[in-house]
């Protein structure tokens, strides 16, 4: 009897042991699309069983589309957006309360970056874009655009005159030769608003990635923060830095993610406001920031400004981190930007 | 009324004892080596001092570090996928005669430098959660 007891008692401790060692039951759940903002959408969630993961899935995916046709400069969607905004100047134009919030933010952005990031660029970046499509529909007769036409389109870009009425919830244009282009900062911004959304929801556990605008949504189910790894410009097989952050965002601006050929050369997609070209300053830059939209308008902000003069801005911004990728391949970043990095010290 | 264990003699006691401390010794060691076994290599080695995380390695790559702390000086070195400290300035040198390690939980303390190198298997194993 008593060595009955005893052995049963020894079962039930071992037993307890291996149960302690049981991991929490959220299991890590993957979605890809391709819908929205003409790039992929990746989401990463903990949740206790797919259809709760699907669940919030759907929420974020609409969210998504809802901001992909208000931002969108280049197709018309139900509701008033960019595309109709741009195309009739000197006009108050209705538009969703979302679409007011994105201006908004976007002139406090170009604010906070000296005019490095200017949503009233479109004349500018619509020129880039149309040799940039043509180039890549036709290889051999790949052009750059003309100077001229440049600096001509330039003349229409003074964020002044993006009028927002906030009470009467409209935009206007006041210059007709002027357009707006959100592709610096939209993504971003949609993003954080999606994660807003998702906290005040309560909803956590989760990691969005719009086209490299990364956003988590508190830490992972175990409580550990995502393991991040920035992009190497000049190795796609290894990461520059592997982040670890919960409820912070990291963008990355590059060279090597929109661009066409001419002559051999590459030209990519971030336009400098002073040169009217491609800038040439970096490989790439990496921002870690709380908001997803100001570390989208930082990043592309950072990649057209002297490193000086770049660093001081970080430095000056509370909780924002930025790595640099000269054209030398020499790493520099601000810093506090260690205290995110996982595996310093190869 | 006599019962069936009053009818042990001293002698049976002892042996029934004895009985017992084997079976659970058996199985203590049997959960050692279960655990011994299944312990997986890891593939970061995590330096701490004092608490606080100084640096991480990778098990793979073979390198010789001096980490330096308040109190002195261990020398680090990972080779062939394996931590050990080869040699240290602290007054009882027990750090340096640690075998080395590679399987994940397995460490290496220096207690009068409150250095601790320890194996982890979780860092970048499965790879990102997200690449930016």
């Amino acid at each position: 009897m008593k060595k009955l007891l005893c052995i049963l008692i020894i079962i039930v401790l071992i037993t307890s042991v291996f149960a302690g060692c049981n991991k929490s039951k959220k299991q890590k759940f993957t979605d890809y699309s391709f819908d929205y903002f003409d790039t992929v959408t990746t989401i990463v969630g903990f949740e206790t069983n797919k259809s709760e993961f699907q669940a919030v899935c759907s929420k974020i995916k609409s969210l998504l589309e809802e901001y992909h046709k208000l931002y969108n400069i280049y197709t018309r969607y139900e509701k008033n957006n960019l595309v109709t905004v741009n195309s009739s100047p000197n006009k108050a134009i209705e538009v969703d309360e979302k679409l007011i919030d994105l201006l908004v933010f976007s002139k406090e952005m170009y604010n906070l970056t000296g005019g490095k990031t200017n949503v009233a660029m479109g004349s500018v970046l619509s020129i880039w874009h149309t040799y940039r499509q043509e180039g890549l529909n036709n290889l051999q007769n790949a052009k750059l655009p003309p100077m001229d036409k440049l600096k001509s389109a330039s003349e229409h870009t003074d964020i002044n005159n993006l009028i927002i009425d906030k009470e009467n919830s409209t935009v206007s244009l006041s210059d007709s030769d002027m357009s707006l282009d959100v592709g610096a900062i939209a993504k971003g911004y949609a993003v954080e608003c999606v994660a807003d959304f998702l906290s005040k929801q309560g909803i956590t556990g989760y990691l969005l990635n719009v086209g490299g605008n990364v956003r988590a949504i508190g830490a992972k189910a175990d409580g550990s923060e995502w393991l991040v790894g920035i992009e190497n410009p000049d190795n796609t097989e290894e990461y520059l830095e592997y982040l670890k952050i919960k409820d912070m965002s990291v963008v990355t601006s590059g060279r090597y993610q929109r661009y066409y050929t001419v002559d051999g050369k590459d030209y990519h997609h971030i336009i400098d406001p002073d040169t009217l070209m491609p800038a040439e300053k970096y490989k790439s830059v990496s921002v870690i920031a709380e908001d997803s939209g100001m570390a989208d308008a930082l990043s592309t902000a950072l990649f057209l400004t002297e490193l000086s003069d770049g660093l001081k801005l970080v430095e000056k911004l509370n909780v924002v981190e930025a790595i640099w990728v000269l054209n030398d391949g020499t790493v520099k970043s601000s810093k506090g930007f260690k205290n995110y990095v996982d595996y310093y010290d190869k | 009324m006599k019962s069936v264990f009053s009818t042990f003699t001293k002698r049976n006691r002892v042996l029934n004892d004895l009985i017992l401390l084997i079976a659970v010794l058996f199985l203590a060691l049997c959960v050692f080596f279960v655990f011994k076994i299944t312990q997986k290599n890891g593939n970061t080695v995590t330096v701490t001092v004092d608490g606080e995380v100084v640096s991480k390695y990778p098990l793979d790559t073979d390198i010789v570090k001096e980490i330096k702390t308040a109190s002195g000086n261990n020398t680090l070195i990972i080779k062939d996928g394996k931590a050990f400290i080869s040699n240290a300035d602290c007054p009882d040198k027990l750090c340096a005669k640690y075998k080395p390690i590679s399987k994940t939980g397995e460490s290496i303390i220096c207690l009068p430098h409150k250095l601790a190198v320890t194996v982890e298997s979780n860092l970048h194993s499965n790879g990102v959660d997200m690449a930016a």
